[in-house]
């Protein structure tokens, strides 16, 4: 089990190790530093007033929450379905619970007009 | 000579175009060279061409493309007039296509072989405002709105078409954005990619159908040549780019005076891939103009799907000599007031479409015999 995770381990600081060394030595060895002029996004001879940290609506918002409310909970039953019949009554209270806390999310979805096909 | 240089002789220069006026078109015939790669960003590039002669009012744009493009760098300047672009130049070329092609060689070759030859920057290497290391958080500034980090301040919020309060990003794109006809330039404010307003600052420039340096239109129609050319930019800008050299190819074989048989023959292996590669769907419902719009023209009438068909056709006729310019014949120069209309509430994507499929840069030419 711990081998498991040492070779994990490994692999992940050998990553950031690598990448860490390549940045570096891009940094030591290239000739030129980028300008500010070129540091800022290319609009055709103009630079942007405003930096582009700008908070805008995900549109695809309510789709993500349908997905998850239903997908997620089709996810869970499948497992759920083979040791039903092992775990009796202890199963089923649990799923119920499940399905409680995630219908909040479909109710929320239907408050937000998301079943509303425009 | 090294292995790498050898290999960097080699390669074809990637350029990035800044086009002034009457010089469009004839850049876009470079995009069927296998000499050079015609980038759409000044950051990919290695060496900047200057075409025609650029506005004064849009030279300090031109000093900004010339620092954004990465060292080491060279510039070459086509056609007459570029030389008072205040841009320093490996060279100075008044000649045709293929005249420039090796000029822009002769500069990257020099620049692979001798990198400290790059041309110094125009524009200072500093932010706008100071903000290393000012406000509690390193923001520039205090509070949440208040600072300026890298040196730019907050978008501020403002009321979207859905009825949320969100960040205006105010961007003013052109004139030398790949995407636009040169010397456009568009004042938009943005949230998430939808424009929420457009304004005109400056219109397109007038297209020539010459090349900057000869002179010559060419032997063959100029309209075809201009609607190849048109088309050859519409497919890059739509990322169909082996199509686009395709197009740029037949514009020069126009001009070249080529056998008939031969442009029409390569107009329709074109005109079929162009339906295969499935962008006509794409542009369908896009930038629509009803018949009651000012630009309601015949051919600028329907969605861009229609206003691509109807010039590809006519491209396709005048390389026959069926006559029937009109659809390329482009739009005047009173258009550019009506396309804000047209393009807010668009997404980016669309509003380029939209652009693209106008054409809006042929503001001065016209076949014979159209008013």
């Amino acid at each position: 089990m711990l081998n498991a995770f040492l070779a994990g381990a490994t692999v992940t600081a050998a990553a950031i190790l690598a990448t860490v060394a390549a940045t570096l030595l891009a940094r030591r060895w290239s000739p030129y530093q980028s300008t500010a002029p070129q540091r800022v996004p290319v609009l055709g001879g103009f630079e942007p007033e405003t930096h582009a940290w700008s908070r805008f609506h995900v549109r695809y918002y309510p789709m993500t929450l349908l997905f998850i409310a239903f997908e997620m909970e089709m996810m869970f039953m499948y497992p759920w379905a083979v040791v039903f019949v092992e775990e009796g009554m202890t199963a089923l209270v649990e799923m119920g619970m499940f399905l409680g806390i995630l219908s909040v999310g479909v109710v929320y979805a239907w408050r937000e007009r998301a079943f509303e096909w425009q | 000579m090294t292995r790498r240089r050898r290999l960097l002789h080699g390669l074809p220069v990637p350029v990035f175009a800044a086009a002034g006026a009457g010089a469009w078109g004839a850049v876009q015939e470079l995009r069927g060279h296998p000499g050079v790669r015609l980038v759409p960003t000044p950051r990919w590039a290695a060496a900047l061409l200057i075409a025609g002669a650029v506005d004064a009012e849009h030279l300090p744009a031109l000093r900004r493309v010339h620092d954004q493009t990465p060292h080491p760098r060279t510039a070459v300047a086509w056609g007459a007039g570029a030389d008072a672009a205040a841009v320093p130049v490996a060279a100075r070329v008044d000649g045709g296509t293929d005249e420039v092609v090796r000029a822009l060689r002769d500069a990257f070759t020099a620049l692979v072989d001798d990198p400290s030859i790059t041309t110094a920057d125009l524009l200072p290497d500093r932010d706008p405002n100071e903000w290393r290391g000012v406000g509690p958080f390193g923001q520039g500034g205090e509070g949440m709105m208040g600072g300026t980090p890298y040196g730019r301040p907050m978008a501020m919020t403002g009321d979207d078409r859905d009825g949320l309060a969100l960040d205006q990003l105010r961007l003013t794109v052109g004139p030398f954005l790949d995407a636009l006809p040169a010397a456009l330039v568009l004042d938009v404010v943005l949230q998430g990619d939808v424009l929420q307003s457009v304004d005109v600052v400056a219109p397109s420039a007038a297209v020539d159908d010459t090349s900057p340096g000869d002179g010559r239109t060419g032997a063959g129609s100029p309209a075809a040549r201009r609607g190849l050319r048109w088309l050859s930019h519409a497919l890059h800008v739509h990322g169909l780019d082996a199509l686009a050299a395709r197009a740029a190819i037949l514009a020069a074989a126009v001009g070249a005076g080529a056998d008939q048989a031969v442009l029409s023959g390569g107009m329709r292996v074109l005109h079929r891939r162009i339906r295969r590669s499935g962008v006509l769907a794409t542009l369908r419902g896009v930038g629509h103009v009803d018949s009651a719009s000012p630009l309601g023209d015949d051919h600028v009438r329907g969605d861009a799907r229609d206003r691509w068909v109807r010039r590809i056709a006519a491209i396709d006729d005048t390389l026959r000599e069926r006559g029937q310019h009109r659809a390329l014949a482009g739009l005047p120069r009173a258009a550019h007031q009506h396309l804000p209309p047209l393009l807010r509430g668009a997404t980016w994507n669309a509003a380029v479409a939209t652009i693209v499929s106008l054409d809006l840069d042929a503001t001065r030419w016209r076949p014979a015999g159209v008013a």
